[in-house]
């Protein structure tokens, strides 16, 4: 996994405070890769929010973790525990591949 | 490195622009209210005026924030810092919070981000589309707060800034 512990530790705060202690959080993506360099910062969130209260969130969350990360890309994805079904390939992915943080 | 004359006009040119794109924002706005909050079905079914209203609110948010972020903010940083060294935007804003020129840059990001969303607009985003310009509409007056709040600290504070820069040794 190619992020420090000081951003694993940022990125866990900014999200647990955002979503709440129950949320959970993966990384998932290029980041995993120790070979390669640079690329998106991937991360995918499941809390049991109203679809509202998500993205107001998500929002809220991405522009504290820009602000404490630098201007680096970062791609934010959120979904319900419960959607298993009816949510995009990539969160699929994402949870097939990525890590909990 | 830009004059200050030249940073000044380039300022004055910004707020000129920020405000028309706020008095047509503050209209589309009230073209709105019956509109408002919107669902993925009502903005299916929508008419075309409807949708030329939401065309013209998206519209003028997308050129305030775009006029905020390239032209006043930065020009307004030059300006108080005395600086035309190039820095990375996050850091311009952080610069401008400390001084109290921007009330909030976890607002600021907030808007841009929403602006993001606002970029791509495909069918199949339709969702995201009504929950951002829901965001939007319940919000848009934070934007403003965080515009007349850098307006009224340059408007306060440019002729203390001046006589500052005009009295230091040469």
């Amino acid at each position: 996994m190619r992020l420090t512990d000081e951003q694993v530790l940022t990125i866990k705060n900014i999200i647990r405070t955002s979503f709440g202690g129950a949320a959970k959080l993966r990384l998932f993506g290029s980041r995993l890769d120790d070979s390669k360099k640079g690329g998106d910062i991937d991360l995918l969130v499941e809390a049991d929010l109203s679809l509202e209260e998500m993205f107001l969130k998500k929002i809220t969350a991405l522009g504290q973790l820009q602000r404490a990360l630098g201007d680096q890309k970062i791609d934010l994805l959120t979904a319900t525990t419960t959607d298993t079904e009816d949510v995009p390939d990539v969160v699929k992915i994402a949870r097939q591949q990525g890590i909990y943080l | 490195m830009k004059s200050p004359e030249i940073i000044e006009k380039t300022i004055a040119s910004a707020i000129s622009e920020c405000d028309s794109h706020l008095y047509r924002l503050d209209r589309g706005k009230k073209l709105l209210d019956e509109f408002m909050p919107l669902s993925v079905a009502a903005l299916k079914e929508a008419s075309d005026e409807r949708i030329e209203h939401l065309d013209q609110f998206i519209y003028r948010f997308t050129k305030l924030q775009d006029s905020m972020g390239t032209r006043l903010l930065p020009s307004l940083y030059r300006f108080f810092e005395n600086s035309s060294q190039p820095i990375p935007f996050l850091d311009i804003l952080n610069h401008l919070e400390q001084l109290g020129i921007l009330t909030s840059v976890e607002d600021w990001q907030f808007f841009r981000n929403l602006r993001n969303n606002l970029a791509h607009d495909y069918p199949e985003s339709i969702h995201q589309t009504v929950l951002t310009l829901n965001a939007l509409y319940n919000r848009w007056r934070h934007l403003e707060e965080l515009y007349y709040q850098a307006r009224k600290y340059y408007q306060s504070r440019k002729n203390t800034a001046k006589d500052t820069k005009h009295n230091q040794p040469g």
